[in-house]
């Protein structure tokens, strides 16, 4: 190639060219190589060849017979089937080349435009047809990709366009591939293979960047200069492992581009970050990012933007999952290898989701593997799991079952000590999914997932919940802008507590909670820059909030059955997202909801102007059965906007408004398994939130550094929180017990994320304020004067830094550090003497914070070697949670022994915990 | 219906999630102690009363909180105190001791009329009550003793209670009680030996007569513990079998013969509320709920309705009744172990090479030191061969008072 260039050079330099075209050639030739030609040319003329030996060896069988003809008349002759062309520089001089023309004149303009250019007007009507000179200097120097050349250049090309067709392969098997994906960078051209792997895409003439992804293959890229059409196949390895992201550049500015800003979590990346026994959690992953934490450590539920763990909308292939965590929050329920995408929106929702005020966790299983058996296995100190997918009908329908349990009760049951000996322990979770593409324009997925744990506090009480979700989806592509999507989802979420205890007051009490929704979601994509997303969803709620039965004979507990709560929540929603011009785009949601408190069932109604009790009681109402006690409801609005200043930096806000119908009822600061869900009812309204947001966001380093800063500010109404010491479970008229209020919060969150490189990773900062507000004209409702205090979960403070560090393919270090300001708590600030005993007085609620909290993670990770050949694919992970040791407290508590106050505190992992799991994929 | 839920802390929980978690490592527990910082502290004003329907001088008791190193309150002292009742009839109150205001006359509550409270404290704060109508009289049906299981697992016998509202009317109550047990001292026997004289040749002892004091003896206990139920969720307004102390079978209370004295207080809903939380408080958790405290207020506010002045406490005014009852360990649990005295017999003896007169001092102070109690002797003759018993198992008084309480039926 060196000497193309060079001959080029050389060929603009000289100034004198012409041509002895008058000199006539016979010669004849059978079934000759080209290079035996060339030798007789140059035998009978004084011209001599110059070329590359590689270009002319392939070209053979040749015929002809020429008489008395000008050597161009031979040569385009010989050459017409080939790509080579020629160039006849002198008398003596002939020059071969591959694909390219030489030009002997520059292209009009080549060295910018001449004022006294004549011809101009002649030359604007007709077509100008500008050579396409390939030029080193027009791609830049991060691109290093191979180039193909395709076709032969002929003089006096018109076509701007050339085709090219060819089969795509895989390269071991020889089989073709289908529906593989070719783009073309940049020019919106997209073809697909067919059944035969066969493509045909139309290209500009001159350099493409032909980009091929086929699913499980490994990607193409190279760069195409186009001369004519052709042909090209195409040959693609397999994707023997998937061990760092796939990387593909058009979506690398998607955190900037897109308008509806989501936290997504890698699934695949999240094995890599060091949490408690080794087990993987995307959840928790979750929890590294700004705006989203725990209550503590070993506390389950989620606090998005000082919003209550309730808020949070969590599906799994758009079924609820109402408890997504094992043991109290120290495991998510969620199977990590069944993963496939997980979507965390708490800016802006989208508004074909609600019903919950402070974010959606859009989880979504990944599909089950059409075309052959996979499986996935992890043996850790507490869990094992294991997860198969099999091809059902070849290439068609797959299913995918994936099962997790803790052996801890084996472990329990072997030690020593007897008060262990007797102990429940174990959870388990089953997910299996059924995909099945039913035609090239309709797919359908099933998926069924079911949880479950059994934990014993103490020796006489055993605590059982479940959750259970299914969804059965169908999706379907009318046509080309038009797609529809069909879902039937249910859900279940129960416990079960049973006592038997040494007193006559044994017993067992079981809550359920159950959901059943279908959802109609269509998009239309109107215009490039105009897209649809409407659709009707509803959803029918039963809850039995508590039965007691008296256990065994002895039991002075009578049975207790709290009347059935029933409710539906339906909503129509429409979205826009319309593009204004390039740089701004607007994403219009509005949602209707209307929710339907329904019978059958009492309700009270209470005196106006005295405090909810049950002296206050004037009238009990009895409704029939789906006879509608009461109806609430509302828009909701869902705007976002993104304003590009250039490819890598955009602005974004957003407006939300979101409305709930359902509230979790606890007395404890965090969510524990026995939380119970409520509906609304006559008395108890639903939650309201607004949150406005603005945004930053700004990639750097060629995509590199990703950068962003948002503000929030979140205003919520009827909030519900507990008067202090209230009975919770099971009582009839909860409306007596909890009070509603005002809830205020607001915050900056800083991200800065490492994408590329053996360091990446993320840094993350918040600092925002969650309050909330009881108020009443009664006392007896009101909290610290009726005044705005911190919420159990404000943590002004949240930093948390992941990084990771790859040595070599097979040996990374990961590293999680976390700190958070300490939540608030009510501390005791004096003793009494109250009718002879010594109590403690507690301060006004939330006035202090316990200690702040902050925990190191390291992680080393051993990925097995890399033979392409071996049957499974192993990878090792050594962690050591909370390196420092560090004592966090997780709750803060007083006891009074002996008439004496002691204060207590616990924790989780008081101490380093170290761990290692084994991992393999077959 | 009042159920607690509240799973004691046995600390089990923490450990089990560590074994479970840490196989092969070992881990101290993960509840400790933590200290209270008491720079947090507040003087608040507690004001502490009871006002019911006994016809008797009513108390009102006023103090202050205290920090949690130092051992008591503060009484809160020259504070001006009446209690209104309906529109215009005041009961006024005087300081009788410190912190101790009495009403200057008796009276008694009468169920149906409302109540106030006034208090104004020398630094020129003032606080009142909330109004409170004085609860109907519920009188207890019955008081009886049960072989039952505590929650721990421990046999031994319940006091319960059942009561009866036919109106229905009384929901919440109260219970404090007196409990006052017999002690038999199982090697009692009629003489105490005192020695007088010592010489080489001779002890001499005086013998006394031992009291029948020293034989049968009687302890009482006061509960200090809130005691608070309802009948809410019951299908009627009765109390059944609501346990309202417990004893453990090997508990000296009793090992022979026991009598409680049971006070039903009948409340209102907001008093009865406010018993619960503050006892509540006090209770341990279980680790993974805690119960959210947070400043408990009362029916009794600053006057001026500043929420700096604060103030803790209760208005109560309640109507009272009572009943005793009487019983034998073997009527209830006779086949369960019992508490026994450890009651070794013991005989001093000389010592290798020990003089006769040096034993004898010996034995005199042993007899003087009062840890042992004379039991017999072997014959006459050899009057220095003496056999005793630890002090109780011969000297009831050690463990009670010897006079037989004025209620006492046997």
């Amino acid at each position: 190639m060196k000497r193309f260039f060079t001959l080029l050079f050389l060929l603009f330099s000289c100034f004198f060219w012409g041509q002895d075209q008058d000199a006539k050639l016979s010669i004849s030739f059978e079934n000759s190589e080209l290079t035996s030609i060339i030798k007789q040319i140059e035998e009978k003329t004084n011209y001599r060849f110059y070329f590359m030996d590689s270009w002319v060896d392939e070209v053979k069988d040749i015929s002809g017979t020429f008489n008395e003809v000008t050597i161009e008349t031979v040569l385009n002759e010989v050459l017409k089937s080939t790509k080579i062309n020629f160039y006849i520089k002198d008398k003596n001089t002939i020059i071969l080349t591959q694909n390219e023309i030489i030009y002997d004149t520059l292209p009009n303009r080549f060295f910018g435009t001449y004022e006294d250019s004549i011809s101009v007007t002649e030359t604007q009507k007709k077509k100008i047809i500008t050579p396409f000179f390939s030029s080193t200097k027009k791609s830049s120097k991060k691109e290093t990709l191979e180039t193909i050349k395709i076709g032969k250049a002929t003089r006096g090309n018109l076509r701007q366009n050339f085709r090219l067709a060819g089969y795509v392969k895989n390269v071991k098997s020889g089989k073709p591939l289908t529906n593989a994906i070719i783009a073309v960078n940049g020019k919106d051209i997209n073809a697909k293979t067919d059944q035969k792997g066969y493509y045909d895409i139309e290209l500009d003439v001159g350099l493409n960047i032909l980009e091929i992804n086929a699913i499980g293959m490994e990607k193409f890229k190279k760069k195409v200069i186009i001369y004519s059409d052709g042909r090209y196949d195409i040959s693609l390895d397999e994707r023997i492992e998937l061990l760092e992201e796939v990387f593909i550049e058009n979506e690398v500015n998607n955190n900037v581009s897109e308008v509806v800003t989501k936290t997504k979590i890698d699934v695949e990346e999240s094995k890599n970050i060091p949490l408690a026994l080794g087990e993987r959690d995307v959840l928790k992953v979750a929890t590294t990012l700004p705006g989203i934490t725990t209550a503590g450590e070993g506390a389950s539920g989620y606090n998005v933007r000082g919003g209550k763990s309730d808020q949070n909308l969590i599906l799994l292939d758009d079924a609820v999952v109402y408890n997504p965590q094992h043991f109290f929050g120290i495991f998510s329920a969620l199977n990590p290898f069944a993963l496939g995408e997980v979507n965390i929106y708490k800016n802006s929702i989208p508004a074909e989701f609600g019903g919950r005020l402070s974010s959606v966790f859009d989880i979504q299983t990944k599909d089950a593997r059409i075309d052959s058996l996979k499986g996935e296995v992890s043996i850790g100190p507490v869990t094992g799991n294991i997860l198969l997918e099999a091809p059902i009908v070849k290439d068609k329908a797959g299913l995918m079952v994936g099962g997790r349990g803790a052996y801890a009760n084996w472990v329990l049951r072997s030690l020593d000590d007897e008060s262990l000996q007797n102990s429940e322990a174990s959870f388990y979770d089953i997910v299996a999914k059924y995909n099945h593409l039913l035609s090239e324009r309709s797919k359908l997925e099933a998926m069924a997932y079911v949880s479950r744990d059994d934990f014993s506090i103490t020796s006489d009480s055993l605590y059982v919940y479940n959750n259970r979700a299914m969804s059965l989806r169908w999706n379907y592509r009318f046509n080309e802008k038009n797609t529809g999507k069909l879902s039937l989802s249910n859900s279940q979420y129960k416990f079960d507590i049973e006592y038997d205890g040494p007193t006559n007051t044994d017993f067992d009490l079981g809550y359920s909670i159950d959901e059943t929704q279908l959802k109609l979601h269509f998009n239309y994509l109107y215009s490039d820059n105009i897209k649809f997303d409407y659709g009707l969803s509803s959803k029918l709620y039963e809850v039995n909030p508590g039965s007691i039965d008296p256990e065994g004979e002895e039991s002075i507990v009578t049975p207790q059955r709290i009347e059935e709560e029933r409710g539906l929540e339906s909503a129509a929603f429409l979205t826009a997202e319309v593009g204004l011009s390039e740089k701004l785009t607007l994403d219009a949601g509005l949602r209707y909801s209307m929710y339907n408190a329904l019978g059958e069932g009492t309700q009270n109604v209470y005196q106006d102007g005295s405090p909810r009790s049950e002296e206050t009681v004037v009238e009990t109402l009895s409704f029939d059965k789906n006879e509608i006690i009461e109806t609430y409801g509302g828009l909701e609005y869902r705007m976002s906007a993104r304003y590009l200043f250039g490819e890598d930096f955009s602005v974004k806000a957003s407006y939300n408004k979101t409305l709930q119908f359902i509230h979790t009822l606890s007395n404890n600061t965090t969510v524990s398994p026995i939380d119970t869900w409520k509906l609304s009812d006559l008395n108890i309204e639903p939650q309201s939130a607004q949150q406005y947001a603005l945004g930053l966001y700004k990639n750097f380093s060629e995509n590199a550094y990703e950068l962003s800063l948002e503000g929030f500010y979140k205003r919520s109404k009827n909030i519900l929180d507990f008067k202090t010491g209230a009975d919770i479970l099971l009582n009839e008229n909860i409306e007596t017990e909890v009070l509603q209020g005002n809830g205020k919060s607001y915050g900056v969150e800083l991200l800065l994320k490492k994408q590329k490189g053996k360091l990446y990773g993320w840094l993350g900062y918040t600092y925002s304020r969650s309050f909330i507000q009881l108020d009443s004209e009664f006392r007896e409702e009101r909290v610290n004067a009726g005044d705005y205090f911190p919420s159990n979960f404000d943590k002004p403070h949240d930093f948390s830094l992941v990084a990771n560090y790859k040595f070599t393919r097979r040996f990374s270090l990961a590293t999680n550090f976390v700190y958070q300001t300490g939540r608030p708590v009510t501390f005791p600030v004096g003793n009494f003497i109250f009718n002879g005993s010594e109590f403690t007085v507690f301060s006004d609620r939330n006035k202090f914070r316990i200690p702040d909290f902050y925990r190191l993670d390291i992680g080393f990770n051993i990925e097995g070697n890399h033979k392409k050949n071996k049957i499974a694919h192993s990878f090792w992970t050594i962690s050591i949670y909370n390196v420092l040791g560090r004592n966090n407290p997780f709750s803060v508590f007083f006891v009074t022994e002996d008439g004496e106050v002691k204060g207590l505190q616990s924790s989780i992992f008081s101490v380093p915990v170290p761990s290692i799991t084994y991992n393999f994929k077959f | 219906m009042k159920l607690s839920f509240k799973f004691l802390v046995e600390l089990n929980m923490c450990r089990r999630i560590l074994i479970i978690v840490l196989i092969g490592i070992t881990l101290s527990t993960c509840v400790e102690p933590f200290e209270a910082a008491s720079e947090n502290f507040e003087s608040i004003v507690v004001i502490n009363t009871v006002v019911t329907n006994e016809f008797k001088n009513q108390e009102v008791l006023i103090n202050r909180t205290f920090r949690f190193e130092e051992d008591g309150p503060l009484a809160e002292q020259g504070a001006e105190i009446k209690i209104i009742e309906g529109e215009d009839m005041v009961y006024d109150f005087t300081e009788t001791s410190e912190g101790v205001y009495t009403s200057m006359q008796e009276f008694a509550v009468v169920s149906g009329k409302e109540y106030q409270l006034f208090v104004k404290t020398t630094d020129g704060k003032s606080y009142r009550s909330d109004k409170v109508i004085a609860p109907q009289e519920t009188s207890i049906d019955s008081v009886y003793p049960k072989r039952v299981f505590n929650s721990f697992g421990v046999e031994g016998i319940g006091i319960l209670v059942d009561t009866f509202d036919p109106a229905g009317n009384a929901v919440y109550y109260r219970y404090e009680f007196e409990e006052t047990y017999r002690i038999r001292a199982p090697f009692w026997v009629t003489t105490d030996i005192n020695p007088i004289t010592i010489t080489e040749d001779e002890i001499i002892f005086e013998r006394v007569e031992r009291s029948q004091k020293k034989r049968r003896c009687y302890n009482t206990n006061i509960s200090v513990d809130i005691n608070v139920t309802d009948t809410e969720g019951f299908e009627e307004t009765r109390l059944k079998g609501y346990m309202v102390n417990f004893i453990p079978a090997e508990d000296i209370r009793i090992e022979d013969r026991y009598s409680i004295f049971v006070r039903q207080y009948v409340q209102s809903r907001e008093a009865n509320g406010f018993y619960k939380i503050l006892n509540s408080f006090s209770e341990s958790e279980s680790l993974f709920s805690q119960i959210q405290p947070g400043f408990l207020e009362g029916n009794i506010v600053s006057e001026n309705n500043n929420p700096d002045d604060k103030v803790l406490g209760f208005f109560e005014v309640s109507t009272v009744t009572e009943q005793r009852i009487f019983f034998d360990r073997d009527e209830v649990i006779s086949d369960l172990p019992k508490f026994e005295l450890d009651c070794e017999i013991i005989t001093p003896l000389p010592l290798q090479f020990e003089t006769t007169e040096s034993f004898r001092r010996r034995l005199r102070f042993f007899i003087n030191r009062g840890e042992l109690i004379y039991l017999q002797h072997a014959g006459d003759e050899f009057f220095e061969l003496l056999s005793f018993v630890p002090r109780p198992c011969g000297d009831c008084t050690v463990l009670g008072s010897g006079k037989v309480p004025d209620f006492w039926q046997d």
